[in-house]
């Protein structure tokens, strides 16, 4: 069996979301053992990014691919073509 | 322009938008009080002010729109707010307004949110996940915190998240996916949600696909065995079940009626 390290991430667009998938995405990382640092930092660097790119309770991304890449993990998000519009490397 | 003005959406002809602008004082009160109940007496029951323009809103302004959602309410009728600026979302916090009348971010957000509330629409999520058992937890945390999110109970989003963590589990031990990952789909709305958990595998004969897919429409616990009680489980906590074999893909669909608030 192939070894996968991709997490694709698709809602529908609703503030309601926001909160969960955030908090899903610092999940995923940390479950699946890719984080280099503890959750308490995954989770904020994953807040610090969902804040910069939609503040506040505004709009969010809401197609996110989560990939470990190397040392790191690479979140980006996508537009509704699957292309990157956004990224951060942990 | 006008200081108060109605319009009947286009796109959505049961929605009526009170548009307001500039600093709405007591002396506006009585015109936003007559436009209101004049097309509230005409039927409208649903109903969203723009506050995208709007500097200061008093009081007694606020009052008019709260009275508004008292009436509208026997109609089944609704009232919400958008658009307010920062400042203006707090203010309307401190006079306990959000307890009452929800408050979205732009007509786009409200439209959502009342397409959810009064016409049915779904919501949808997609996921495509690593076939590792670890990746588990979190996906059924995430279905789990979707649906709560929308105003599903605990106790639906408990069994969901049961059922998710079964199928899920089944899709990477028993499946064991030829290309490594699995996928989690769920669509649902206010009355229902479908679920489905589907995985590739090497192609099967004739006989293992009759037995994959009875395993599900008629499934078996043996008393003495510790293991496949799942499937049961899954029947037993949904409204309908279905599995498909289709060429080398599995998928496992459930249907599960919500419960009454």
């Amino acid at each position: 069996m192939q070894k996968v390290q991709t997490v694709h991430l698709a809602v529908s667009e609703d503030s309601d979301f926001r909160p969960s998938l955030e908090k899903a995405v610092a999940d995923y990382i940390c479950a699946l053992g890719w984080a280099y640092s503890d959750a308490s930092l995954v989770e904020s660097s994953v807040g610090d990014w969902f804040e910069r790119n939609s503040p506040g309770s505004g709009r969010f991304f809401s197609r996110l691919e989560i990939r470990k890449q190397d040392e790191s993990v690479v979140l980006s998000a996508l537009d509704a073509e699957g292309r990157n519009v956004a990224g951060k490397a942990l | 322009m006008k200081q108060v003005s109605l319009e009947v959406l286009r796109e959505e002809p049961d929605v009526t938008i009170l548009h307001l602008s500039g600093e709405i004082g007591l002396d506006l009160v009585p015109q936003i009080t007559a436009v209101l109940e004049e097309h509230r007496q005409k039927g409208a029951s649903h109903w969203a002010v723009d506050l995208s323009r709007v500097d200061f809103l008093s009081s007694p302004a606020v009052g008019v729109i709260m009275g508004l959602r008292s009436r509208v309410i026997h109609m089944h009728g609704s009232v919400s707010l958008f658009s307010a600026s920062r400042e203006l979302s707090e203010k309307l916090q401190l006079m306990g307004v959000d307890l009452a009348i929800p408050s979205y971010l732009d007509k786009s957000d409200f439209l959502n949110h009342f397409r959810w509330e009064f016409k049915g629409a779904s919501r949808s999520v997609r996921l495509t996940l690593p076939a590792e058992i670890r990746a588990v937890p979190p996906t059924r945390r995430l279905i789990a915190g979707l649906l709560e999110s929308k105003g599903y109970g605990h106790k639906d989003a408990f069994v969901m998240e049961t059922i998710v963590d079964e199928l899920s589990n089944n899709a990477i031990e028993h499946g064991r996916p030829s290309d490594g990952i699995f996928e989690v789909k769920l669509d649902f709305d206010r009355r229902e949600a479908r679920l489905s958990v589907s995985n590739r595998i090497d192609a099967l004969s004739g006989e293992e696909k009759s037995r994959l897919v009875q395993s599900y429409e008629h499934p078996r616990v043996d008393p003495g065995s510790l293991r496949g009680r799942g499937i049961a489980l899954v029947k037993k906590l949904s409204s309908r079940v279905n599995c498909r074999v289709d060429g080398e893909k599995v998928e496992v669909e459930i249907v599960r009626k919500r419960e009454k608030p």
